[in-house]
């Protein structure tokens, strides 16, 4: 996949280099991210597994950096999971810049993955306690799903199909 | 990128999709992966086997598949050094019913040859719980020795081994 530009952000596959960024970004509050790392091996291994996934499955996360500064802000992309529900969105940012509508404006590449990957369905998961993240995906008309769907306690929450690039 | 290793019974070749049945099969095996963090879900043996090679990518070494003849994959081996982690480790792993051949030894053999011999690595070391016979008596096998003791960011304090390149090879 090839970079996704705005005018503020680049979007662009995860590189060797980028590591210590994600490691940083995987360590840091709030707590109540999903998969917040516990220590650096644990942060470093999850980003293995997201290197590994796009040679596997070709779904790519993504670096979301600032256009300005070329700061890695977060990562954004789909997710491909062995079991249901399967094929989702995944998102997280530094949290000092959490409030800026960058989180909304990194979503919006949705529209994207499902179009290239050939994907029928989207969603999300988002702890209950992260209030932003909800806030964030209500943003992006996603729907929630039904309770049935919940990962470990996460509600599911749905994005339309119908979106395109 | 990962090369291919071959030895007298067996290939060790680089993790591709269809080894997800692999990887389910023995963490689901509460028993047989036991000393390998298990058992897990399958979603979890997906991750690890994404990881796995991920971490080819990122290191530029990593664990390969162990393939038999006729191509049947029964586990793996290879060499992993995680980011946060002290030290390398050679490490295995093998289906219960293909352990007690000699199968990981055969295998450990050519991993440490690549590391001697085309990495240039000076050596290669592995560690593992107090409680693991198996691997020690493994690391024994290939002529290692322990050169220290040390507590790992887990907590857990292992020996840990350095093992020499095999005699007799190339």
């Amino acid at each position: 996949m090839t970079a996704l530009t705005t005018d503020r952000l680049i979007r662009r596959p995860l590189v060797p280099q980028g590591a210590e960024a994600f490691i940083s970004l995987r360590m840091s509050p709030p707590a109540n991210r999903i998969g917040r790392a516990a220590s650096r091996a644990d942060a470093w291994r999850a980003f293995a597994v997201r290197v590994g996934n796009r040679a596997l499955r070709a779904c790519e996360l993504l670096t979301i950096e600032g256009c300005r500064t070329g700061a890695i802000l977060g990562s954004t992309g789909p997710w491909f999971a062995e079991s249901p529900p399967r094929q989702t969105l995944g998102a997280s940012l530094r949290s000092d810049v959490e409030e800026r509508g960058i989180a909304t404006e990194a979503g919006a590449a949705r529209g994207q993955i499902l179009h290239r990957l050939g994907w029928q369905t989207l969603v999300s998961h988002i702890a209950p306690a992260n209030a932003r993240s909800t806030r964030r995906t209500a943003c992006l008309v996603a729907q929630a799903g039904p309770t049935s769907e919940a990962l470990r306690g996460c509600p599911t929450h749905r994005y339309p199909t119908e979106v395109r690039p | 990128m990962i090369p291919t290793l071959k030895t007298e019974r067996l290939t060790l070749r680089a993790p591709e999709p269809a080894d997800f049945a692999l990887y389910r099969d023995f963490y689901a095996d509460a028993t047989g992966s036991g000393n390998y963090v298990g058992p897990l879900r399958p979603d979890q043996a997906f991750q690890r086997l994404a990881a796995d090679l991920g971490h080819w990518h990122l290191r530029g070494f990593g664990k390969w598949i162990i393939t038999t003849g006729d191509g049947t994959a029964i586990g793996g081996c290879g060499i992993v050094h995680p980011v946060g982690w002290p030290s390398h480790e050679l490490t295995w792993w093998l289906l219960p019913e293909m352990r007690g051949q000699g199968f990981a030894t055969e295998a450990s053999r050519a991993a440490i040859l690549h590391a001697c011999d085309t990495l240039r690595w000076p050596q290669v070391e592995t560690h593992m719980r107090d409680n693991n016979a198996a691997a020690r008596a493994l690391a024994e096998r290939l002529g290692g020795t322990i050169v220290r003791r040390e507590t790992f960011p887990d907590g857990v304090t292992r020996d840990v081994f350095v093992l020499p390149r095999p005699e007799g090879a190339g």
